[in-house]
């Protein structure tokens, strides 16, 4: 009865809503959906339109008993309209007879033949917007993405094919071993559980393993060949393997172009040597971890060195294993409540996930599923319509969530997921509902049972999933439609900073026609990621080859786009040290501590879970100080870097030398040293802003402009009779400042001979570079890229 | 919409005429006439554990029994009717702890009403109309439950100041701005004095050359040759999203971010108010947050700040962990209140305490207490002022919001239940910024009562 109520109450939501959208939507809705490509027909569409919508909403879809279901308001959306036909079509009694690829096919049609919508290729141009290059694209896919600039490799492939050599190129940037932290730096900004690191908490996700459970977590205290000098290094890479378990499964499923569904229904979990130990668990391969972790590399126990203070107590390296390989493996062993090991589900099941998202007695996993809901389908509980009481309180009826309508609506929904979690307590152990403790203290009375859109979990019989529900869910999640949707929005939250567009029946045309553009496009892109084996790396590049990716400018007005349409984001602190690496050669060690990255808009994941995105007074002096700070520490050393006809490895100034000034002593300009030193400041606007400008532009000239004053002035000041001016104090010198100068070689750190090393600047070359350089580094385009 | 406004986006966009950051600039003077710091109890705090308190009323008599011992009463503590200043009613401290704890915390709740209640304004029967952290905590700091308004924080620091370098600071709890100011984070001063000064290499040098009295300046050459080209940037650009950052970048680096002199008062409050002598130093996060606020107020930084605290999701165990958290929460107020006095600007700085909702007027299993809508709200005036210890707004014995008379704001069947809407219809109001231009595009459309 209640389902018929919810049902009535719906088609009333969506009339009241198609009228709405009539009113609101006019001639300009479809010029600028004329402006998508090519439509393409569903036959099958068609067929099951005619067969079993036609009668209700007209042949031509204008309207009927049913009403119209041109501009409907889920006809945004494909995967919206398909999942509302799923649930809700045909009506009267045979919602059952039109689901899965009927409701698609008939989505498909209605969106086609009656909006002109097409479900071809993902749209890579919006009417009204330019977007980058081939190049420009790759530049800045290198940056987002793996922080740091194109190879030489990806730069041929787009230097001699253009935009059909982007897409190997790209394919080359999502191997790259930065991509794989930037996607689970995308999932983090969801899931928060890097909460538990070691640099945000030195035991944060070992303390969250029951050791009634596992009485080996803290396995690195007990075993006798590791020295106690060195227990605290194993403790940190351990603890941090554990905290990141759920990233590095989505790092997994991306490195091996697996399914990204199992990310909720893989029934394994990732871990490496260190964490293996610690749950006592086994390799899904039946090998011995010995075997099948890969050795540490003594580059590799150095990056351990420089990544914890933890590991510097002992000059030794003594890690066996790399701890950056992980393995899939699965908890057999017996725990406390549990004779078979653990049912993993993804990382719904991962001890780090559910003490994230915690629950408590009343609570009853609701907080849980709402996550779920809002991270794996795309749908906001809140957002779902129905009358709250006016006060929100409910004191008559005995269970408020199933007997008042009004509660009942959305937990309806939510009720069934959250009961699928009730063998796992709220601190992640799994003790099953049926065990006589008190640990668990779930009980099934008053809430629905576990389910999802629908669908009861079958809890006896010989089909009963009871013992492994969670992972039963997790398997329905896999196949809605809405967790494709899901996954592209993480990545589109990630590669924009911004959240995906919304409509309501409030919105105004304007808002309607940017958002159905958006959905169009961002569906499109799930599609194509369903349809190549769930691999995220094709929602990625199509992303990446989608307007919202690449504008550049807008050339007319337009809906099709909104305020935020574009990627220029502001740089995360550990984004700009990998960029500051990769263009200077160095990172600003100011950035290193933790403190300093949330001043600069970065999260922990904690107490500050979400990144700034505008600039403020501090983060604007930040940028200066590092611009000061890292033009001195990289200009001088970079002339160090050889520079010949042969063969150049200078990053910053591979057409200059420290002898290249504008004029001779006698003050007559000196046009090749000009043309060269414009070509150098050329180069340094594309390498550290990306900025296309030819040698001759207005910005070339005034960063030369900037140069030459710097370099005039600075002569001035090293003459005599500023020397001899009481005015001059300090006296200028000759000589750089010891900060600036170039005593190590940059690349190798080994100490310069004498000769070799730049300690004057005679001429004040290294210094007008360096405020160059300093100019540029403190640029808009600099720390939003 | 859903998580995020089109409103908000719009204003925040090239499209309109004025962007949010310029538009304002005329309006305010970048010398702030009042300063407002929000205090954030986050998890929903309990009223009727500090300024609504029932005492052992039995109230819910079906409840009774739950666990051992309990009666069905709101509270677990008698009412104390020496623990009155005004019409302000403060709770006891339940019978929860060791004595040593109980006096602390005792000393902490007395201190604060105690010391400030006749300054104060208490305003209780709240109604959130939500159970929901998210929906409650936004609608308590921007007097609207649905997406998109700015916190009011936010709200007025975009109205009055918006280039202030630190204009806004939020240490967390709702702190959405709607794209009138950027949002800092500044929740301990050590770095700040390195950023002062961009080219200071040490007592004598900059990175770049200049002069002991600076009238020869390399560093100026840079510096200016940045500002023409941010002008350049900002008039070629034509993608909304670039030319709103850039606007922002603009606003922003105009200003003379004066971190130095913020640093200077952090450290003059350090040398002068203790930390670790302040009542047993339990909250020190929230001290530091303190201390930033009260010296970028006073170093010209800054308009508003929010100050977060947590633990008051009190589900399991409930006088034990709310009384605790509210204890080391008033302990930090109160700290916060020295501070501004100690650097003289507590006449100009109104403080509001608020939480995402009240919890339940009764006991779990578990002895916690669950999500429950009506709340309270505390506002700590300037030092000029003398409400001799308000209240406004009532509650029922079974702690359900009671409609009240919008003059007295004593309760009356023909009145109005209050929600936090006319808490933010008269702060705009009580700020001069109701007809600011920031604030035109976030309507409240709430009578003004007589709540300050």
């Amino acid at each position: 009865m209640a389902l018929i109520v919810f049902r009535n109450f719906l088609f009333i939501l969506i009339f009241t809503m198609l009228a709405a959208c009539q009113n609101e939507y006019d001639g300009d809705v479809v010029s600028d959906r004329n402006a998508v490509s090519d439509v393409v027909i569903n036959e099958n569409g068609r067929i099951e339109y005619l067969a079993q919508c036609a009668n209700c909403h007209g042949v031509d879809g204008s309207g009927g008993p049913g009403g119209t279901v041109i501009n409907c308001a889920q006809c945004g959306s494909l995967i919206e309209l398909s999942d509302y036909i799923e649930q809700t079509m045909p009506t009267g009694g045979n919602e059952e007879e039109c689901s899965a690829d009927c409701a698609r096919n008939t989505a498909e049609y209605i969106l086609a033949a009656f909006h002109d919508r097409s479900f071809g290729s993902v749209r890579s141009q919006l009417d009204g917007l330019e977007n980058l290059d081939a190049r420009g694209t790759l530049r800045k896919a290198a940056m987002h993405l793996a922080s740091r600039l194109p190879t030489v490799e990806e730069q041929t492939l787009v230097d001699s094919q253009g935009e059909a050599g982007l897409d190997a190129a790209l394919d080359l940037v999502l191997e790259d071993k930065g991509f794989y932290e930037r996607l689970m730096s995308f999932y983090n900004e969801q899931l928060l559980t890097d909460k538990y690191i070691t640099s945000n908490d030195e035991n944060g996700a070992l303390r969250l393993i029951s050791s009634d459970d596992f009485e080996d977590v803290y396995w690195f205290n007990d075993d006798g060949d590791i020295e106690d000098n060195q227990r605290r290094c194993y403790q940190a890479v351990t603890n941090d393997a554990l905290a990141r378990e759920p990233l590095q499964l989505v790092r997994y499923l991306a490195m091996n172009n697996l399914p990204i569904t199992d990310v909720v229904a893989a029934d394994y979990i990732l871990l490496n040597w260190y964490s293996l130990k610690s749950y006592s668990a086994e390799l899904v391969s039946g090998e011995n971890p010995d075997d099948a972790f890969n050795r540490a590399t003594s580059q590799q126990q150095l990056a351990q060195q420089e990544k914890y203070w933890q590991c510097r107590d002992s000059r030794e390296t003594f890690l066996p294993f790399d701890p950056d390989h992980y393995l899939p493996a699965r908890i057999t062993k017996s725990t406390e409540w549990s004779g078979t090991g653990l049912p993993h589900a993804g990382l719904l099941s991962s001890v780090m996930f559910l003490n994230r998202f915690p629950t408590t007695v009343t609570n009853r996993n609701r907080a849980r599923a709402s996550t779920v809901f809002d991270l794996f389908l795309d749908t906001d509980i809140l957002a779902i319509e129905g009358a709250r009481p006016e006060d929100a309180i409910d004191l008559t009826s005995s269970n408020p969530t199933l007997e008042n309508q009004a509660c009942y609506s959305c937990h309806h929904i939510m009720d069934p997921v959250a009961s699928s979690f009730q063998h796992w307590t709220d601190t992640g152990r799994y003790i099953q509902t049926t065990a006589q403790t008190n640990d668990n203290n779930w009980s099934s009375a008053g809430i629905q049972s576990a389910g999802l859109a629908g669908v009861v979990a079958p809890l006896s019989g010989g089909n009963s999933v009871f013992s492994n529900l969670l992972s039963w869910l997790g398997q329905k999640i896999a196949t809605d439609a809405r967790y494709r949707r899901s996954v592209t929005r993480i990545l589109y939250q990630g590669l924009t900073g911004t959240d995906t567009l919304v409509a309501t029946e409030t919105s105004s045309a304007a808002q309607q026609v940017a958002y159905d553009a958006q959905r169009t496009i961002l569906d499109q892109i799930a599609l194509d990621m369903q349809n190549q084996n769930f691999n995220i790396k094709v929602a990625v590049k199509g992303l990446i080859k989608s307007p919202y990716f690449r504008a550049t400018a807008l050339t007319q007005n337009t809906d099709l786009v909104d305020a935020d349409t574009g990627s220029s984001r502001l740089l995360e602190p550990v984004q700009l040290q990998r960029k500051l690496q990769s263009v200077l050669g160095a990172s600003w060690s100011d950035l290193d501590s933790a403190n300093n990255q949330i001043l600069f808009g970065g999260m922990d994941s904690d107490d500050v879970t979400t990144r700034i995105k505008d600039p403020n007074g501090i983060m604007v002096a930040m940028q200066q100080r590092m611009a000061v700070e890292m033009s001195c520490n990289t200009v001088a050393a970079d002339f160090v870097r050889l520079r010949t006809p042969q063969d150049n490895k200078r990053l910053l100034f591979p057409y200059v030398s420290t002898d290249t000034v504008p004029k001779d002593k006698d003050g007559f300009e000196l046009d090749s040293n000009i043309s060269a030193i414009k070509h150098n400041i050329q180069y340094l606007h594309w390498r550290l802003l990306a900025e296309d400008v030819t040698a001759n532009s207005d910005e070339v000239n005034q960063t030369y402009a900037l140069f030459e004053q710097v370099w005039r002035e600075g002569n001035q000041l090293l003459k005599d009779d500023a020397l001899d001016n009481e005015r001059y104090s300090p006296r200028p010198s000759v000589y750089l400042s010891w900060r600036c100068d170039a005593y190590e070689h940059p690349d190798t750190g080994v100490e310069l001979s004498g000769q070799d090393r730049i300690n004057r600047d005679d001429n004040y070359a290294i210094r007008a570079w360096t405020a160059v350089v300093a100019y540029l580094l403190s640029d808009y385009r600099f720390v939003f890229e | 919409m859903k998580r995020r406004d089109f409103l908000q986006k719009l204003l925040a966009s090239g499209f309109i005429n004025a962007l949010p950051f310029q538009m304002h600039r005329a309006y305010g003077a970048q010398t702030v006439p009042h300063f407002f710091v929000m205090v954030n109890a986050g998890g929903g705090w309990d009223p009727t554990h500090f300024c609504d308190p029932k005492g052992l009323n039995q109230a819910y008599p079906d409840r009774a029994g739950s666990f051992n011992g309990y009666d069905g009463s709101v509270n677990r503590v008698a009412l104390d009717e020496n623990k009155r200043i005004g019409d302000i009613q403060w709770s006891a401290i339940p019978d929860a702890f060791g004595d040593t704890e109980h006096d602390r915390i005792e000393n902490q709740f007395d201190n604060l009403f105690q010391s400030y209640g006749s300054r104060m304004t208490v305003i209780n029967g709240l109604d959130t109309g939500t159970n929901n952290h998210a929906t409650g905590n936004r609608y308590i700091w921007s007097g609207q439950s649905d997406m998109g308004y700015p916190s009011f924080a936010a709200l007025y620091a975009g109205a009055t100041a918006p280039s202030l370098p630190m204009s806004f600071i939020s240490n967390g709890g709702y702190d959405e701005t709607a794209g009138l100011v950027a949002r800092a984070r500044a929740n301990n001063a050590n770095y700040l004095s390195e950023l002062a000064d961009s080219n200071y290499q040490d007592s004598t040098n900059g990175y770049f050359y200049r002069n002991q009295d600076s009238s020869v300046d390399v560093y100026q050459s840079i510096l200016s040759a940045q500002r023409q080209r941010l002008v350049r940037q900002q008039t070629q650009e034509t993608l909304p999203l670039r030319r709103k950052q850039l606007a922002q970048l603009l606003t922003v680096r105009e200003e003379d971010a004066n971190l130095g002199a913020m640093k200077s008062q952090v450290d003059l409050i350090n040398e002068n108010l203790n930390l670790n002598d302040h009542m047993n130093n339990r909250n020190r996060g929230f001290k530091t947050q303190a201390q930033v606020a009260a010296a970028a107020f006073s170093s010209g930084l800054s308009a508003a700040v929010m100050l977060n605290s947590g633990g008051f999701d009190t589900h399991g165990n409930h006088d034990v962990s709310q009384t605790r958290s509210l204890g080391d929460l008033f302990e930090g107020v109160d700290y916060l209140l020295q501070c501004l006095s100690y650097l003289g600007i507590a006449h100009k700085t109104t403080v509001v305490m608020g939480s995402d909702f009240g919890r339940t007027p009764y006991y779990n299993s578990g002895q916690g207490k669950d999500h429950w809508p009506v709340s309270s709200m505390m506002v700590l005036h300037d030092s000029t002022k003398n409400t001799g210890g308000k209240v406004f707004g009532a509650t029922s014995e079974q702690f359900r919001a009671l409609a009240v008379n919008s003059s007295t704001g004593l309760h009356d069947e023909a009145g109005i239940i209050l929600t936090p809407a006319h808490v933010h219809k008269e702060l705009r109001v009580f700020a001069g910024i109701d007809q600011a231009p920031a604030t035109l595009g976030f309507p409240i459309s709430k009578q003004v009562l007589s709540l300050f």
